[in-house]
Protein backbone atom coordinates (compact mmCIF):
# COMPACT_ATOMS: atom_id res chain seq x y z
CA UNK A 1 0.00 0.00 0.00
CA UNK A 2 1.76 3.25 -0.64
CA UNK A 3 2.41 5.38 2.11
CA UNK A 4 0.24 8.42 1.26
CA UNK A 5 -2.69 6.06 1.63
CA UNK A 6 -1.62 4.84 4.94
CA UNK A 7 -0.78 8.33 6.44
CA UNK A 8 -3.93 9.61 4.96
CA UNK A 9 -5.89 7.33 6.29
CA UNK A 10 -4.60 7.19 9.80
CA UNK A 11 -5.45 11.08 9.72
CA UNK A 12 -9.16 10.46 8.16
CA UNK A 13 -9.30 7.49 11.10
CA UNK A 14 -8.59 10.50 13.91
CA UNK A 15 -11.37 12.99 12.16
CA UNK A 16 -13.73 10.17 12.20
CA UNK A 17 -13.22 9.77 16.01
CA UNK A 18 -13.86 13.24 16.61
CA UNK A 19 -17.19 13.15 14.62
CA UNK A 20 -18.28 10.63 16.69
CA UNK A 21 -17.38 11.86 19.58
CA UNK A 22 -19.37 15.13 18.61
CA UNK A 23 -22.28 13.21 18.22
CA UNK A 24 -22.03 11.66 21.31
CA UNK A 25 -21.50 14.99 23.21
CA UNK A 26 -24.81 16.36 21.37
CA UNK A 27 -26.32 13.54 23.01
CA UNK A 28 -25.68 14.16 26.26
CA UNK A 29 -25.90 17.99 25.62
CA UNK A 30 -28.65 19.76 27.76
CA UNK A 31 -29.58 23.23 25.39
CA UNK A 32 -28.99 25.57 28.46
CA UNK A 33 -26.15 28.20 28.65
CA UNK A 34 -24.02 27.31 31.33
CA UNK A 35 -24.11 23.01 29.54
CA UNK A 36 -23.21 24.67 26.18
CA UNK A 37 -20.72 27.57 26.87
CA UNK A 38 -19.42 26.16 30.18
CA UNK A 39 -20.11 21.69 30.33
CA UNK A 40 -22.22 22.73 32.74
CA UNK A 41 -19.18 24.18 35.49
CA UNK A 42 -18.43 20.21 35.96
CA UNK A 43 -15.05 19.36 34.65
CA UNK A 44 -13.04 17.00 36.49
CA UNK A 45 -9.85 16.83 36.51
CA UNK A 46 -9.07 14.16 33.91
CA UNK A 47 -10.59 16.01 31.58
CA UNK A 48 -9.79 19.42 32.63
CA UNK A 49 -6.11 18.52 32.80
CA UNK A 50 -6.15 17.11 29.10
CA UNK A 51 -8.13 19.99 27.48
CA UNK A 52 -5.70 22.33 28.92
CA UNK A 53 -2.84 21.03 27.49
CA UNK A 54 -4.70 20.03 23.98
CA UNK A 55 -5.67 23.36 23.88
CA UNK A 56 -2.10 25.25 25.33
CA UNK A 57 -0.25 23.23 22.67
CA UNK A 58 -1.44 24.02 19.10
CA UNK A 59 0.30 22.98 15.48
CA UNK A 60 2.88 25.30 16.90
CA UNK A 61 4.31 22.05 19.19
CA UNK A 62 4.18 20.36 16.09
CA UNK A 63 6.02 22.53 13.48
CA UNK A 64 6.65 26.02 15.31
CA UNK A 65 8.74 24.52 18.20
CA UNK A 66 11.05 22.37 16.33
CA UNK A 67 11.68 24.82 13.77
CA UNK A 68 12.72 27.61 16.94
CA UNK A 69 15.38 24.84 18.03
CA UNK A 70 16.66 24.39 14.36
CA UNK A 71 16.89 28.01 13.56
CA UNK A 72 17.82 29.71 17.11
CA UNK A 73 19.18 26.85 18.47
CA UNK A 74 18.71 25.82 22.38
CA UNK A 75 17.50 28.99 23.89
CA UNK A 76 14.17 27.79 22.89
CA UNK A 77 14.42 25.51 25.90
CA UNK A 78 13.14 28.37 27.90
CA UNK A 79 9.88 27.10 26.88
CA UNK A 80 9.98 25.01 30.13
CA UNK A 81 9.74 28.39 31.87
CA UNK A 82 7.13 29.49 30.48
CA UNK A 83 4.87 26.60 30.92
CA UNK A 84 5.89 25.92 34.84
CA UNK A 85 4.87 29.74 35.15
CA UNK A 86 1.54 29.07 33.34
CA UNK A 87 1.38 26.05 36.40
CA UNK A 88 2.13 28.97 39.15
CA UNK A 89 -0.06 31.28 37.54
CA UNK A 90 -3.17 28.55 37.37
CA UNK A 91 -2.35 27.78 40.84
CA UNK A 92 -2.62 31.06 42.51
CA UNK A 93 -5.03 33.08 40.44
CA UNK A 94 -6.78 30.81 38.18
CA UNK A 95 -8.50 29.15 41.64
CA UNK A 96 -9.69 33.17 42.20
CA UNK A 97 -10.85 33.50 38.35
CA UNK A 98 -12.47 30.03 38.98
CA UNK A 99 -13.60 31.16 42.74
CA UNK A 100 -15.56 34.55 41.51
CA UNK A 101 -16.59 32.77 38.20
CA UNK A 102 -18.85 29.98 40.73
CA UNK A 103 -20.24 32.68 42.82
CA UNK A 104 -21.39 34.77 40.28
CA UNK A 105 -22.11 32.75 37.21
CA UNK A 106 -19.73 34.30 35.22
CA UNK A 107 -19.32 33.17 31.82
CA UNK A 108 -16.95 35.28 30.27
CA UNK A 109 -13.67 37.29 31.02
CA UNK A 110 -15.12 40.26 30.50
CA UNK A 111 -18.48 39.00 32.86
CA UNK A 112 -15.97 39.66 35.57
CA UNK A 113 -14.21 42.80 34.39
CA UNK A 114 -17.25 44.70 33.80
CA UNK A 115 -18.80 43.51 36.88
CA UNK A 116 -16.03 44.68 39.22
CA UNK A 117 -15.10 47.52 37.84
CA UNK A 118 -19.15 48.51 37.15
CA UNK A 119 -18.50 49.67 33.70
CA UNK A 120 -19.58 48.73 29.98
CA UNK A 121 -17.14 50.23 28.46
CA UNK A 122 -14.88 47.69 29.96
CA UNK A 123 -17.07 45.12 29.38
CA UNK A 124 -16.99 46.18 25.04
CA UNK A 125 -12.98 46.17 25.38
CA UNK A 126 -12.10 43.28 26.96
CA UNK A 127 -14.24 41.41 24.53
CA UNK A 128 -12.56 43.27 21.56
CA UNK A 129 -9.59 42.58 22.80
CA UNK A 130 -10.16 39.10 23.40
CA UNK A 131 -11.59 37.87 20.14
CA UNK A 132 -9.31 40.65 18.34
CA UNK A 133 -6.21 38.70 19.05
CA UNK A 134 -7.07 35.50 19.01
CA UNK A 135 -9.19 35.06 16.12
CA UNK A 136 -6.34 35.41 13.82
CA UNK A 137 -5.26 31.83 15.66
CA UNK A 138 -8.00 30.43 13.89
CA UNK A 139 -6.39 31.73 10.60
CA UNK A 140 -2.82 30.18 12.33
CA UNK A 141 -3.84 26.69 13.05
CA UNK A 142 -6.04 26.55 9.66
CA UNK A 143 -3.20 26.85 7.94
CA UNK A 144 -1.13 23.92 9.91
CA UNK A 145 -4.18 21.99 9.32
CA UNK A 146 -4.16 22.66 5.72
CA UNK A 147 -0.04 21.84 5.30
CA UNK A 148 -0.74 18.32 7.24
CA UNK A 149 -3.42 17.43 4.81
CA UNK A 150 -1.10 18.05 1.82
CA UNK A 151 1.57 16.60 3.21
CA UNK A 152 0.04 13.54 4.56
CA UNK A 153 -1.72 12.91 0.99
CA UNK A 154 1.18 13.94 -0.80
CA UNK A 155 -0.32 16.76 -1.64
CA UNK A 156 -2.90 14.46 -3.66
CA UNK A 157 -5.64 16.43 -1.39
CA UNK A 158 -4.79 20.65 -1.48
CA UNK A 159 -3.93 23.01 1.11
CA UNK A 160 -7.12 24.91 0.75
CA UNK A 161 -9.00 21.39 0.29
CA UNK A 162 -7.35 20.24 4.29
CA UNK A 163 -8.08 23.42 5.04
CA UNK A 164 -12.23 23.39 4.66
CA UNK A 165 -12.36 19.77 5.50
CA UNK A 166 -10.76 19.81 9.32
CA UNK A 167 -12.56 23.26 10.07
CA UNK A 168 -15.76 22.55 8.82
CA UNK A 169 -15.49 18.84 11.13
CA UNK A 170 -13.67 21.14 14.02
CA UNK A 171 -16.92 23.76 14.25
CA UNK A 172 -19.22 20.73 13.44
CA UNK A 173 -18.58 19.21 16.45
CA UNK A 174 -18.51 22.69 18.61
CA UNK A 175 -21.65 22.97 16.70
CA UNK A 176 -23.58 19.61 18.01
CA UNK A 177 -22.31 19.38 21.20
CA UNK A 178 -20.87 22.80 22.76
CA UNK A 179 -17.93 22.38 25.21
CA UNK A 180 -18.23 19.04 25.62
CA UNK A 181 -18.09 17.84 22.87
CA UNK A 182 -14.46 20.50 22.54
CA UNK A 183 -13.36 18.94 26.10
CA UNK A 184 -14.19 14.79 24.96
CA UNK A 185 -12.20 15.48 21.53
CA UNK A 186 -9.38 17.52 23.64
CA UNK A 187 -8.81 14.32 25.72
CA UNK A 188 -8.39 11.99 23.04
CA UNK A 189 -6.37 14.93 21.23
CA UNK A 190 -4.28 15.45 24.31
CA UNK A 191 -3.20 11.77 24.70
CA UNK A 192 -2.55 11.24 20.88
CA UNK A 193 -0.29 14.82 20.88
CA UNK A 194 1.79 13.77 23.60
CA UNK A 195 2.44 10.58 22.21
CA UNK A 196 2.64 11.38 18.93
CA UNK A 197 5.73 13.85 19.17
CA UNK A 198 7.57 11.45 21.53
CA UNK A 199 7.38 8.68 19.17
CA UNK A 200 8.52 10.61 16.45
CA UNK A 201 11.40 11.99 17.60
CA UNK A 202 12.84 9.21 19.72
CA UNK A 203 11.92 7.48 16.19
CA UNK A 204 14.20 9.75 13.68
CA UNK A 205 16.90 10.04 16.48
CA UNK A 206 17.56 6.51 16.44
CA UNK A 207 17.20 5.90 12.88
CA UNK A 208 19.53 9.39 11.54
CA UNK A 209 21.72 9.41 14.42
CA UNK A 210 21.43 6.18 16.98
CA UNK A 211 19.96 7.48 19.76
CA UNK A 212 19.39 11.36 21.37
CA UNK A 213 22.94 11.12 22.96
CA UNK A 214 24.79 10.54 20.00
CA UNK A 215 22.08 13.26 18.73
CA UNK A 216 23.76 15.79 21.05
CA UNK A 217 27.49 14.87 20.03
CA UNK A 218 26.32 15.63 16.56
CA UNK A 219 25.25 18.63 16.92
CA UNK A 220 28.33 19.64 19.06
CA UNK A 221 30.54 18.71 16.66
CA UNK A 222 28.61 20.36 13.53
CA UNK A 223 26.63 23.30 14.97
CA UNK A 224 27.92 23.97 18.55
CA UNK A 225 26.58 27.62 17.42
CA UNK A 226 23.02 25.67 18.25
CA UNK A 227 24.20 24.89 22.27
CA UNK A 228 24.75 28.09 23.44
CA UNK A 229 22.37 31.77 24.07
CA UNK A 230 22.08 33.93 22.49
CA UNK A 231 21.78 30.98 19.93
CA UNK A 232 22.89 31.61 15.93
CA UNK A 233 20.88 34.75 15.06
CA UNK A 234 21.19 36.32 18.35
CA UNK A 235 17.81 36.17 19.15
CA UNK A 236 17.73 34.96 23.09
CA UNK A 237 18.76 38.08 24.27
CA UNK A 238 18.06 38.56 27.99
CA UNK A 239 15.44 40.78 27.34
CA UNK A 240 14.08 38.40 24.59
CA UNK A 241 13.93 35.49 27.56
CA UNK A 242 12.48 37.58 29.63
CA UNK A 243 9.97 38.90 27.65
CA UNK A 244 9.23 35.50 26.28
CA UNK A 245 8.72 34.18 30.07
CA UNK A 246 5.74 36.97 30.26
CA UNK A 247 4.33 37.49 27.32
CA UNK A 248 3.51 33.05 26.74
CA UNK A 249 2.75 32.47 30.53
CA UNK A 250 0.58 35.42 31.40
CA UNK A 251 -0.79 36.27 27.57
CA UNK A 252 -1.47 33.06 27.31
CA UNK A 253 -3.60 32.36 30.88
CA UNK A 254 -5.56 35.75 29.58
CA UNK A 255 -6.67 34.55 26.41
CA UNK A 256 -10.13 33.88 26.53
CA UNK A 257 -9.85 30.27 25.64
CA UNK A 258 -7.83 29.79 28.65
CA UNK A 259 -9.67 31.76 31.10
CA UNK A 260 -13.48 30.20 29.97
CA UNK A 261 -11.63 26.57 31.18
CA UNK A 262 -11.28 28.08 34.78
CA UNK A 263 -14.73 28.71 35.17
CA UNK A 264 -15.78 25.18 33.84
CA UNK A 265 -13.72 23.13 37.17
CA UNK A 266 -15.68 21.76 39.14
CA UNK A 267 -13.73 22.21 42.57
CA UNK A 268 -11.16 25.23 43.38
CA UNK A 269 -9.19 22.02 44.28
CA UNK A 270 -9.60 20.83 41.01
CA UNK A 271 -7.43 24.22 39.77
CA UNK A 272 -4.63 23.88 42.14
CA UNK A 273 -4.13 20.42 40.61
CA UNK A 274 -4.33 21.50 37.66
CA UNK A 275 -1.41 24.17 37.92
CA UNK A 276 0.75 21.77 39.79
CA UNK A 277 0.50 19.09 37.37
CA UNK A 278 -0.09 20.60 34.07
CA UNK A 279 3.60 21.92 33.39
CA UNK A 280 4.88 18.38 33.77
CA UNK A 281 2.63 17.74 30.15
CA UNK A 282 3.54 21.05 29.26
CA UNK A 283 7.09 21.83 29.58
CA UNK A 284 8.07 17.85 28.41
CA UNK A 285 6.67 18.32 25.05
CA UNK A 286 9.62 20.53 24.12
CA UNK A 287 12.18 17.41 24.72
CA UNK A 288 11.20 15.89 21.66
CA UNK A 289 10.93 18.76 19.85
CA UNK A 290 14.39 20.05 20.74
CA UNK A 291 16.04 16.45 19.24
CA UNK A 292 13.48 17.16 15.97
CA UNK A 293 14.97 20.65 15.65
CA UNK A 294 18.62 20.23 16.77
CA UNK A 295 18.71 17.29 14.50
CA UNK A 296 17.02 18.56 11.90
CA UNK A 297 19.34 21.32 11.37
CA UNK A 298 21.85 18.36 10.71
CA UNK A 299 19.96 16.33 8.32
CA UNK A 300 18.32 19.17 6.27
CA UNK A 301 20.56 22.15 6.86
CA UNK A 302 19.20 24.56 4.08
CA UNK A 303 15.32 24.67 4.64
CA UNK A 304 13.69 27.05 3.52
CA UNK A 305 10.68 27.18 6.17
CA UNK A 306 12.16 25.87 9.49
CA UNK A 307 8.63 25.40 10.77
CA UNK A 308 8.35 22.20 8.67
CA UNK A 309 11.11 20.36 9.65
CA UNK A 310 9.25 17.94 11.80
CA UNK A 311 7.08 16.42 8.61
CA UNK A 312 9.87 16.82 6.15
CA UNK A 313 12.03 14.38 8.39
CA UNK A 314 9.22 11.95 8.61
CA UNK A 315 8.07 12.12 5.37
CA UNK A 316 11.30 11.30 4.09
CA UNK A 317 13.02 9.21 7.07
CA UNK A 318 10.00 7.29 8.99
CA UNK A 319 7.55 4.55 8.08
CA UNK A 320 4.41 5.47 6.25
CA UNK A 321 2.34 4.24 9.15
CA UNK A 322 4.62 6.02 11.87
CA UNK A 323 4.28 8.95 9.49
CA UNK A 324 0.40 8.94 9.52
CA UNK A 325 0.17 8.19 13.04
CA UNK A 326 2.36 11.62 14.00
CA UNK A 327 0.35 13.86 11.64
CA UNK A 328 -3.01 12.93 13.48
CA UNK A 329 -1.14 14.09 16.06
CA UNK A 330 -0.26 17.06 14.62
CA UNK A 331 -3.77 17.26 13.21
CA UNK A 332 -4.97 16.55 16.93
CA UNK A 333 -2.95 19.99 17.91
CA UNK A 334 -3.97 22.11 15.55
CA UNK A 335 -7.88 21.00 16.12
CA UNK A 336 -8.27 20.73 19.75
CA UNK A 337 -6.90 24.78 19.68
CA UNK A 338 -8.62 25.76 16.67
CA UNK A 339 -12.17 24.19 18.57
CA UNK A 340 -10.93 25.84 22.02
CA UNK A 341 -10.89 29.61 19.85
CA UNK A 342 -13.82 29.11 17.87
CA UNK A 343 -15.49 28.47 21.20
CA UNK A 344 -14.34 31.24 23.10
CA UNK A 345 -14.93 33.82 20.45
CA UNK A 346 -18.55 32.10 20.19
CA UNK A 347 -19.07 32.44 23.94
CA UNK A 348 -17.37 35.93 23.81
CA UNK A 349 -19.61 37.35 20.74
CA UNK A 350 -22.89 35.55 22.24
CA UNK A 351 -22.92 36.14 25.53
CA UNK A 352 -20.32 40.03 25.45
CA UNK A 353 -22.25 41.41 22.45
CA UNK A 354 -25.54 39.53 21.72
CA UNK A 355 -26.74 38.97 24.98
CA UNK A 356 -25.84 42.11 26.06
CA UNK A 357 -27.03 44.55 23.47
CA UNK A 358 -28.95 42.87 21.02
CA UNK A 359 -31.25 40.14 22.28
CA UNK A 360 -31.79 40.58 26.18
CA UNK A 361 -33.67 37.86 28.57
CA UNK A 362 -34.72 35.26 25.66
CA UNK A 363 -34.53 31.95 26.08
CA UNK A 364 -30.92 30.12 26.86
CA UNK A 365 -31.98 27.68 23.44
CA UNK A 366 -32.09 30.78 21.26
CA UNK A 367 -27.97 32.08 22.39
CA UNK A 368 -27.30 28.47 21.81
CA UNK A 369 -28.26 28.66 18.39
CA UNK A 370 -26.95 32.27 17.96
CA UNK A 371 -23.80 30.67 19.25
CA UNK A 372 -23.55 28.29 16.23
CA UNK A 373 -24.57 30.73 13.72
CA UNK A 374 -21.52 32.43 15.43
CA UNK A 375 -19.21 29.82 14.63
CA UNK A 376 -20.66 29.71 10.83
CA UNK A 377 -19.22 32.36 10.42
CA UNK A 378 -16.15 32.65 12.30
CA UNK A 379 -15.58 29.15 10.35
CA UNK A 380 -15.92 31.34 6.83
CA UNK A 381 -13.66 34.36 8.30
CA UNK A 382 -11.23 32.08 9.49
CA UNK A 383 -10.85 30.05 6.21
CA UNK A 384 -10.58 33.27 4.23
CA UNK A 385 -7.98 34.40 6.17
CA UNK A 386 -6.06 30.93 5.85
CA UNK A 387 -6.23 31.17 1.73
CA UNK A 388 -4.84 34.90 1.87
CA UNK A 389 -2.11 36.28 2.87
CA UNK A 390 -2.29 40.25 3.91
CA UNK A 391 0.10 42.10 5.07
CA UNK A 392 -1.77 43.95 8.64
CA UNK A 393 -2.57 40.12 9.18
CA UNK A 394 1.02 39.51 9.12
CA UNK A 395 1.37 42.46 11.82
CA UNK A 396 -1.61 41.47 13.79
CA UNK A 397 -0.65 38.18 14.73
CA UNK A 398 2.58 39.60 15.41
CA UNK A 399 0.76 42.14 18.20
CA UNK A 400 -1.32 38.83 19.13
CA UNK A 401 0.79 36.90 21.27
CA UNK A 402 0.97 39.78 23.89
CA UNK A 403 -1.94 41.43 23.15
CA UNK A 404 -4.29 39.57 25.67
CA UNK A 405 -1.39 40.32 28.24
CA UNK A 406 -2.94 44.14 28.47
CA UNK A 407 -6.07 42.41 30.87
CA UNK A 408 -3.49 41.78 33.32
CA UNK A 409 -3.66 45.07 35.56
CA UNK A 410 -7.33 44.69 35.41
CA UNK A 411 -7.57 40.99 36.14
CA UNK A 412 -5.20 41.39 39.13
CA UNK A 413 -7.12 44.45 40.41
CA UNK A 414 -10.27 41.86 40.35
CA UNK A 415 -8.73 39.03 42.17
CA UNK A 416 -6.11 40.65 44.78
CA UNK A 417 -7.91 43.15 46.97
CA UNK A 418 -5.60 46.20 47.78
CA UNK A 419 -6.40 49.39 49.56
CA UNK A 420 -6.41 51.19 46.19
CA UNK A 421 -8.15 49.30 44.09
CA UNK A 422 -8.06 50.46 40.11
CA UNK A 423 -10.80 52.37 38.32
CA UNK A 424 -12.37 51.55 35.23
CA UNK A 425 -10.83 54.65 33.93
CA UNK A 426 -7.47 53.41 35.04
CA UNK A 427 -7.87 49.78 33.37
CA UNK A 428 -9.13 51.57 30.07
CA UNK A 429 -6.64 54.13 29.78
CA UNK A 430 -4.06 51.30 31.07
CA UNK A 431 -4.99 48.67 27.94
CA UNK A 432 -5.42 51.94 25.53
CA UNK A 433 -1.14 53.23 26.55
CA UNK A 434 -0.10 48.98 26.71
CA UNK A 435 -1.72 48.26 23.10
CA UNK A 436 -0.35 51.68 21.60
CA UNK A 437 2.86 50.74 23.06
CA UNK A 438 2.72 46.93 22.04
CA UNK A 439 2.44 48.23 18.41
CA UNK A 440 5.28 50.70 18.59
CA UNK A 441 7.51 48.09 20.24
CA UNK A 442 6.84 45.35 18.17
CA UNK A 443 6.30 46.69 15.05
CA UNK A 444 7.64 49.99 14.27
CA UNK A 445 10.93 49.78 16.66
CA UNK A 446 10.93 46.08 17.28
CA UNK A 447 12.02 45.26 20.69
CA UNK A 448 13.86 48.02 21.48
CA UNK A 449 17.07 47.83 23.59
CA UNK A 450 16.71 44.41 23.17
CA UNK A 451 13.58 44.22 25.25
CA UNK A 452 10.59 42.14 24.63
CA UNK A 453 7.73 44.69 23.58
CA UNK A 454 5.58 42.54 25.83
CA UNK A 455 7.69 43.98 28.82
CA UNK A 456 7.34 47.68 27.20
CA UNK A 457 3.73 47.36 26.69
CA UNK A 458 3.06 45.67 30.11
CA UNK A 459 5.01 47.87 31.87
CA UNK A 460 3.13 51.46 30.35
CA UNK A 461 0.26 49.64 31.09
CA UNK A 462 0.44 48.83 35.01
CA UNK A 463 2.26 52.48 34.95
CA UNK A 464 -0.77 54.22 33.45
CA UNK A 465 -3.76 52.25 35.10
CA UNK A 466 -1.79 52.85 38.47
CA UNK A 467 -1.07 56.71 37.60
CA UNK A 468 -5.20 57.47 36.74
CA UNK A 469 -6.79 54.82 39.11
CA UNK A 470 -4.70 57.28 41.83
CA UNK A 471 -6.84 60.56 40.58
CA UNK A 472 -10.22 58.43 39.36
CA UNK A 473 -13.38 57.05 41.14
CA UNK A 474 -13.06 53.31 42.52
CA UNK A 475 -16.26 51.12 41.67
CA UNK A 476 -18.94 51.77 44.66
CA UNK A 477 -18.06 49.59 48.22
CA UNK A 478 -20.99 47.36 47.29
CA UNK A 479 -19.24 46.09 44.61
CA UNK A 480 -15.64 46.55 45.81
CA UNK A 481 -16.62 44.73 49.05
CA UNK A 482 -18.97 41.76 47.32
CA UNK A 483 -16.18 40.63 45.35
CA UNK A 484 -12.96 41.19 47.22
CA UNK A 485 -15.01 39.81 50.55
CA UNK A 486 -15.55 36.41 48.11
CA UNK A 487 -12.03 36.44 47.00
CA UNK A 488 -11.08 36.80 50.92
CA UNK A 489 -13.83 34.42 52.25
CA UNK A 490 -12.58 31.80 49.69
CA UNK A 491 -8.81 31.71 49.99
CA UNK A 492 -8.45 32.84 53.83
CA UNK A 493 -12.04 31.19 54.69
CA UNK A 494 -13.98 27.90 53.87
CA UNK A 495 -12.34 27.20 50.49
CA UNK A 496 -14.54 25.00 48.57
CA UNK A 497 -16.79 24.35 51.32
CA UNK A 498 -17.49 27.90 52.21
CA UNK A 499 -18.16 28.45 48.76
CA UNK A 500 -20.81 26.28 48.24
CA UNK A 501 -22.26 27.41 51.63
CA UNK A 502 -22.58 30.64 50.27
CA UNK A 503 -23.85 29.70 47.30
CA UNK A 504 -26.30 27.70 49.42
CA UNK A 505 -27.20 30.56 51.28
CA UNK A 506 -26.82 33.72 49.00
CA UNK A 507 -28.60 33.31 45.27
CA UNK A 508 -25.94 33.89 42.74
CA UNK A 509 -26.35 36.68 41.33
CA UNK A 510 -24.98 38.62 38.35
CA UNK A 511 -25.89 42.85 37.41
CA UNK A 512 -28.21 42.09 34.11
CA UNK A 513 -28.81 45.71 33.47
CA UNK A 514 -26.06 48.37 31.95
CA UNK A 515 -24.02 50.27 34.05
CA UNK A 516 -26.22 53.62 34.48
CA UNK A 517 -22.95 55.69 35.75
CA UNK A 518 -20.95 54.28 32.60
CA UNK A 519 -20.45 55.90 29.57
CA UNK A 520 -19.10 54.17 26.96
CA UNK B 1 12.27 31.07 38.83
CA UNK B 2 15.22 33.36 39.01
CA UNK B 3 17.61 30.54 38.42
CA UNK B 4 15.99 30.28 34.77
CA UNK B 5 16.31 33.60 34.25
CA UNK B 6 19.02 36.27 33.19
CA UNK B 7 21.33 37.35 34.27
CA UNK B 8 21.44 33.84 36.15
CA UNK B 9 21.30 31.46 33.48
CA UNK B 10 23.05 33.27 31.25
CA UNK B 11 25.87 33.09 33.65
CA UNK B 12 25.71 29.79 33.39
CA UNK B 13 25.68 29.46 29.56
CA UNK B 14 28.93 31.59 29.81
CA UNK B 15 31.14 30.10 32.80
CA UNK B 16 29.24 25.89 32.54
CA UNK B 17 27.53 25.62 28.99
CA UNK B 18 30.14 24.11 27.03
CA UNK B 19 30.56 20.73 30.04
CA UNK B 20 28.11 17.96 29.70
CA UNK B 21 26.07 16.15 31.83
CA UNK B 22 25.08 12.58 31.27
CA UNK B 23 25.66 12.96 27.57
CA UNK B 24 23.71 16.00 26.90
CA UNK B 25 25.11 19.65 27.09
CA UNK B 26 25.14 21.20 30.35
CA UNK B 27 23.21 24.15 29.88
CA UNK B 28 20.07 21.69 28.93
CA UNK B 29 20.50 19.65 31.75
CA UNK B 30 20.46 22.57 34.28
CA UNK B 31 17.27 23.91 32.71
CA UNK B 32 15.37 20.79 32.26
CA UNK B 33 16.83 20.37 36.51
CA UNK B 34 15.38 23.74 37.94
CA UNK B 35 12.27 23.21 35.79
CA UNK B 36 11.58 19.78 37.22
CA UNK B 37 12.28 21.37 40.94
CA UNK B 38 9.80 24.33 40.35
CA UNK B 39 7.58 21.37 39.36
CA UNK B 40 8.39 19.86 42.52
CA UNK B 41 7.72 22.97 44.30
CA UNK B 42 3.87 23.40 43.12
CA UNK B 43 3.23 19.60 43.36
CA UNK B 44 4.27 20.28 47.41
CA UNK B 45 2.77 23.08 47.72
CA UNK B 46 -0.59 20.86 46.65
CA UNK B 47 0.26 17.74 49.09
CA UNK B 48 0.38 20.82 51.53
CA UNK B 49 -2.56 22.48 51.06
CA UNK B 50 -0.89 25.87 50.55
Amino acid sequence: MESWVVATGLVFLYILVTIVLGFLANRAMSLDLEDFFLYGRKAGFVVLYLTVVATYHSAFAFLGSGGFFYRHGIGFWEAGTWTVLTGAITYTLGVRIWALGKRFSYITPADMLADFYESEAVRVVTAMVSVLFTILYIQVQAQGLGYIISVASGDRISFEMGTLLLMIVAGGYLMAGGLRAVYWTDVIQGIWMYVAVWAGALVLSYRLFGGPLALWKRVAAERPDLLSLPGPEGFFTPGMWIGMSVALSFGIILQPHIMIRYYTAVSGRTIKWLGATTPIFLMTLYIPAAMVGLGGAIILPDLAIPDQIFPELLVRYAPAWLTGLILAGATAAAMSTLDSILHANMTVLTRDVYQRYIARDREPAHYVWVGRGIVLGLLVIGYLLSVRTLGFLVTLVTLSGAGALQLLPGTLGVCYPTRRPFTKAGVLAGIGVGLTVLYVTLVIVPNALGIHGAIWSLAANFATCIAVSAFTKPSSRETIGRIHGAIEDYVYGGGDAGLEEALRSTPRSLPSTPHAADSV
Amino acid sequence: MALVQPPIVFWVDTHLGSGWVLGMPFLYVYLGAVYFLLIGVLLWALRKAV
